[in-house]
């Protein structure tokens, strides 16, 4: 039976993440409403507000900060021409948000050349396997045979960094809506133009592919801490 | 069936950490947690994914550089509107002449041809009040000057850099009198609807100019216009 303790981290995860989105989204509705009438003051209102998110999860997806400044520009000139076209029956703002900025990043990565085309299957999965791991200066960092070094949060946060890092675009994508965002899967299906049921195994082959350069890492996948 | 379940309800388990799951879903997750151990592991793995992802500092912080060059990429894409609208202009005018000339083919044969002698006649007049103008034009020591020669022959495009410019909100007009003094430059046009005013310099004093301005508090952008 699970302890006490484990429903209640559950719970408060929960009620951390049930942010009252509702205000805010009056707000960026009442704002895109302004600036469908070319009202520079609450464009700024709206850079100010949602740029910053807009740009972490574009770093996230680009991993180049200089193309992280293009891509929040070509995001906020979006939204200047076509905000008299967003229809709030159909999508919240964010989701209307990030499908444009997960746009724009995509066609970012394809000029640059970089895109990774996702895999179809699970054998396809592989494709990740053993890319640049020989020169991962970060690989010989961790000792395995020094639990106690494990255990440290820190570690593990730099591990999952660079774990996270390592996968393609489109899992990060779907790691940094769900966590960061807290978008819901049908949400981040609307955001990444794809069925939902594919949202979910993106996200069970990115936990998938993390768990196994955490192991890389000497991290046991089953706990927090290795050794 | 029990394997079945344990998938579908192991795909649901990121949303059900972020709290994003239906009221449904939700309490379907939360049976199957009951007696699951893996799950609730996985669970746990989860909730350590979803901290570290959000105890993350933010990678890129909006800037009011980045708003004044936003403003001005949105600046040059009203100005390059009409320019698009008149790129329409050649297919809608050729249409009309192509309806034209069906017409012209449709007249009868006497007003036809008096049509094409009067173009052609136009095309005489054209040409011999075209070419005088040229050599006129051509001519170095021109005797006769207006006054507004010599501006139009420092706004010519090759020898004049426009620049475009963005003043903090709280700059006064005084200031800004200074500030154009100082650079020696004068209000040609503006504020645009998003606040932007353009002056003109000529190009070999552009870089100084650029550069007063931008030292200037003042001053949020000022760039070329490209």
């Amino acid at each position: 039976m699970p302890t006490l303790s484990f429903w209640m981290i559950l719970a408060i995860s929960a009620l951390r993440s049930l942010r009252d989105t509702s205000r805010e989204e009056t707000r960026g509705k009442a704002l895109l409403v302004k600036i469908a009438a070319q009202d520079r003051k609450a464009f700024e209102e709206f850079y100010y507000h949602y740029a910053q998110r807009i740009g972490h999860f574009l770093s996230k997806m680009l991993q180049r900060h200089d193309w992280v400044d293009e891509g929040v520009n070509d995001v906020m000139l979006t939204v200047w021409q076509s905000a008299g076209r967003f229809d709030p029956e159909r999508a919240k703002v964010s989701t209307w948000l990030f499908g444009i900025a997960h746009n724009k990043g995509l066609k970012i990565l394809e000029r640059a050349g970089r895109r990774r085309e996702m895999p179809l299957s699970e054998a396809a999965d592989e494709y990740l396997q053993g890319e640049n791991d020989d020169n991962d200066p970060l690989e010989t960092k961790q000792d395995p045979s020094n639990p106690e070094q494990q255990v440290m949060g820190w570690q593990l946060g730099e591990a999952l960094t660079w774990a996270i890092s390592k996968l393609s675009e489109e899992h990060r994508c779907v790691i940094e809506l769900s966590f960061n965002n807290n978008c819901s899967y049908q949400e981040i299906a609307e955001i990444m133009s794809c069925p939902e049921n594919t949202v979910k195994t993106r996200m069970y082959h990115a936990r998938k592919k993390l768990a196994e350069h955490l192991q890389r890492r000497g991290f046991d996948p089953t706990g927090q801490n290795g050794g | 069936m029990a394997n079945n379940e344990h998938e579908t309800i192991a795909l649901l388990l990121p949303w059900q950490v972020n709290g994003r799951l239906s009221e449904d879903e939700s309490r379907r997750v939360e049976t199957h947690l009951q007696n699951c151990q893996t799950c609730r592991e996985q669970v746990l793995q989860l909730q350590t994914l979803k901290q570290h992802v959000v105890s993350e500092p933010p990678a890129w912080q909006p800037s009011a550089q980045h708003f004044s060059q936003l403003l001005a990429s949105v600046e040059h894409l009203k100005q390059a509107a009409p320019n698009n609208h008149a790129q329409q202009q050649p297919s809608i005018r050729k249409k009309t002449w192509q309806e034209l000339f069906k017409g012209f083919l449709q007249m009868p044969a006497t007003l036809r041809w008096t049509m094409a002698l009067e173009s052609v006649a136009l095309v005489v007049l054209v040409a011999y009040l075209s070419v005088p103008a040229k050599t006129w034009l051509a001519t170095t020591d021109n005797p006769y000057q207006t006054l507004s020669d010599g501006t139009s022959q420092h706004s010519t495009t090759d020898t004049v850099v426009r620049i475009r410019l963005l003043f903090q909100e709280q700059i006064t007009a005084a200031e800004i009198t200074q500030l154009l003094k100082q650079a020696d430059a004068n209000i040609q046009e503006g504020p645009s609807e998003l606040g932007f005013f353009f002056i003109e310099v000529p190009q070999n004093r552009a870089a100084q100019v650029l550069d007063i301005l931008r030292n200037n508090p003042g001053v949020r952008l000022a760039e070329p216009v490209q």
